[in-house]
């Protein structure tokens, strides 16, 4: 199978755990040395990897890469990115290629965008319908997960036509069930278990004599 | 059992008009990766150590190590079946088992699953499969019999109800049978037996299970089985869920007894998950945990006190050793968990001594108060003294010349150990043990030729309950030998010997005065 390096399938759940727990460490680092500015120091960051690394994979190498110094990589940066984006963002950048963490740019900008999501009172919420839906019914899904979380959702709806009917609701790990496939299903294992109960409870009513005279 | 359908859908129907559609809510994490039984999950933040989890496929895991950012789940069933990014939702409880009388007679998974193909376990009782084993004050010294209908094992090491008694040896030493034949003896006794047997061909115990059946003793005993094809997980829970299946019965007043078989395999099967899940291997790659792994198992089995009920559960813990090397690491681990142990060697299975039983290594250290009297008295010296005639008969060897005394040590010893010998799944009562092991150990046999010691006994116990019931009875209702009673035995064993022609002739009377 051949695969093309530029247009790889991307799925959530590919990633390097370790790799993570190192990049939370540097992205708290740079949004508490941003202070105030921890909006565009995100911002800059995710524009590199979206537009930039994406763009070029090879730089991507570059950066990864242990036969380039640190010094070298410094300097890429400084021609590359100087003036373009916030001084902070730039220094963070300089920070990493200086421990050889560059190759981490990615989940550093993953996240920095969760941290920062979080700080500012902001939730990703995944919302999955059965049937496209209008803009009035994701609006009111909006303001009464405002209520219940507190926080503000940031809402990202798609269709997944499997549901039946209804929704599903995702914010961090809690799962809303509303769908009618899940109902279905619980409804199927809640009878199983009322006649399980009463087969049990009363056994003599649940015989059969003319099968068992048979 | 046929089913009226009829019943069947009014319950569904009542169900269906009750039913109200909510909102399900649930805390779930994906599959980062998976394979070898394991599985690394991203999310399920909330988790507990040691809760269940489901897979959306249907199989279920248990949260083994939480890390920082993931949760490493082993799975117990098929891990084929799992996708990578598939949902993993955490159930808020521990693992159970079903338990009950149901499971009696049954063959079943480590998660309580039949696999006999008898249709399911119907039963809502359950219990963890893991639970802290009862403290001090909930427990009283072993002091009742656990009769495993073996001469050698109720004579020289025997065993009580709440002790753990370890069967230790090499391969093809005779261990399960030890195990099977205690579980066939407990027919009357009311005891409930368990199987658990890790690891092993399903081919082994397939034939362990006829063999039960043809006893009878499937009636009141459950097989637990996690085979040698079944995932890693599967195979470590097994003694767990077997344990907690037995509980039921010792929590409830009543007695149990439990065979693993073996823990060596369940000790490899826990190595190979704390290996993948990346523990830090110690000595022989096995987890630093792995003595906890047995003793947190074995400290399970106990005598409750009055006031709990007085249930027991004996468990009988098996180990396979590699060429005799009891000094490994997790035979010295389980031997100083358990109460003792039966040690069998292959030297003494090939030469035809059946059970192999090394009498000089093997111990019991509380079963001596679980005793019933008659037996205390006549068996009390017998381990030292076939242990001290292992030694003479090796001495003996050299050929040098021997005086009378030891001469008779000697002869003594080679028809004790002809009378310890026992076929295997014939356990006997423990009254014909005690009248056979009186019958050698006060030297009645001494005129039995070595060859004919098994056809005396042979003859001799149905002579006992055929034509002396009424001495026999006697000893059966007290348990204890009175002088009187031993009169009448002797008497008996006198008649016996002249009507079967065991008395000794005229020329060996002399020869020995």
């Amino acid at each position: 199978m051949n695969l093309d390096p530029a247009n790889l399938p991307h799925h959530e759940t590919v990633f390097d755990v370790d790799a993570e727990k190192l990049a939370r460490v540097y992205a708290k680092a740079a949004l508490d040395a941003a202070g105030d500015q921890a909006q565009s120091v995100v911002e800059d960051l995710a524009a590199i990897r979206d537009e930039v690394l994406s763009a070029y994979p090879q730089l991507a190498k570059a950066f990864d890469s242990a036969l380039i110094s640190a010094d070298e990589k410094i300097g890429l940066l400084d021609r590359v990115f100087g003036g373009k984006i916030g001084d902070v963002s730039l220094n963070f950048l300089r920070v990493l290629a200086q421990h050889g963490r560059l190759g981490l740019l990615g989940a550093v900008v993953q996240s920095a965008r969760k941290i920062w999501e979080e700080r500012s009172g902001q939730v990703p919420v995944d919302a999955v319908f059965a049937q496209p839906t209008d803009d009035q019914t994701v609006s009111q899904l909006t303001g009464r997960l405002r209520e219940v979380l507190g926080r503000e959702p940031l809402v990202s709806v798609s269709v997944d036509e499997d549901l039946i009917a209804g929704f599903v609701v995702r914010v961090g790990d809690r799962v809303f069930d509303a769908s009618a496939k899940t109902n279905f299903e619980l409804a199927r294992h809640a009878m199983v278990a009322r006649a399980v109960e009463a087969i049990q409870a009363h056994p003599e009513q649940f015989h059969d004599s003319a099968a068992s005279d048979a | 059992m046929k089913f009226n359908s009829d019943e069947i859908a009014s319950v569904i129907q009542k169900e269906i008009e009750n039913y109200s559609a909510h909102i399900d809510v649930r805390e779930v994490g994906r599959v980062l990766e998976v394979g070898d039984g394991i599985a690394q999950v991203y999310g399920l933040s909330g988790v507990m150590a040691g809760e269940m989890v489901e897979f959306a496929s249907g199989a279920t895991g248990l949260a083994f190590n939480l890390e920082e950012n993931s949760v490493g789940v082993i799975i117990l069933g098929d891990y084929l079946q799992i996708n990578e990014g598939e949902e993993v939702r955490s159930t808020g409880k521990l693992l159970s088992v079903p338990v009950g009388d149901e499971l009696l007679g049954r063959v079943v998974d480590p998660l309580g699953n039949p696999l006999d193909g008898k249709g399911p376990i119907v039963t809502s009782n359950r219990r963890d499969v893991e639970v802290i084993a009862t403290g001090v004050a909930e427990r009283q010294p072993v002091g009742e019999p656990l009769q495993t209908g073996i001469k050698a094992v109720d004579a020289m090491t025997p065993i009580g109800r709440g002790q753990r008694e370890l069967i230790i040896g090499d391969r093809k030493t005779g261990k399960t049978a030890i195990g099977i034949d205690a579980i066939i003896n407990q027919r009357d006794s009311g005891v409930k037996c368990f199987y658990v047997a890790v690891g092993q061909k399903e081919s082994t115990v397939a034939g362990v299970v006829e063999k039960l059946r043809e006893s009878g003793a499937m009636d009141y005993t459950t097989v637990i089985v996690a085979g040698a094809s079944d995932p890693a997980p599967l195979q470590y829970v097994a003694p767990y869920s077997g344990t907690a299946m037995a509980e039921q019965y010792m929590f409830n007043g009543g007695h149990a007894l439990i065979v693993y078989d073996d823990l060596s395999k369940q000790a490899v099967a826990y190595r190979q998950l704390s290996l993948l899940m990346r523990r830090p291997p110690g000595r022989e790659a096995f987890p630093g945990d792995v003595f906890y792994c047995h003793s947190r198992l074995l400290e399970r089995s106990a005598k409750l006190s009055d006031a709990m009920g007085g249930g027991s559960l004996t468990s009988l813990p098996i180990i396979e050793t590699l060429e005799g090397e009891v000094s490994a690491y997790i035979p010295t681990n389980v031997i100083s968990i358990t109460d003792g142990q039966i040690y069998l060697q292959p030297d003494l299975f090939f030469a035809g001594i059946k059970p192999a039983m090394n009498a000089g290594i093997s111990v019991s250290r509380v079963g001596g108060a679980a005793q019933v009297k008659a037996m205390k008295k006549v068996a009390g010296g017998l381990r030292l003294d076939l242990a001290s005639f292992r030694e003479l008969e090796a001495f003996a060897q050299l050929g040098t010349e021997l005086d009378p005394a030891t001469q008779a040590r000697l002869d003594r010893g080679y028809r004790m150990v002809e009378l310890l010998k026992q076929g295997q799944y014939k356990p006997l009562n423990v009254v014909d043990q005690i009248l056979m092991i009186y019958a050698g150990t006060r030297g009645h046999l001494d005129t039995v030729p070595v060859d004919r010691v098994q056809e005396w006994e042979e003859k001799f116990l149905p002579f006992m309950s055929d034509q002396k019931s009424e001495v026999r009875d006697q000893l059966a209702g007290d348990l204890a030998l009175s002088d009187e009673l031993i009169e009448k035995i002797n008497a008996c064993i006198g008649e016996f010997n002249n009507q079967y022609g065991f008395a000794a002739t005229p020329e060996e009377q002399t020869a020995k005065a």
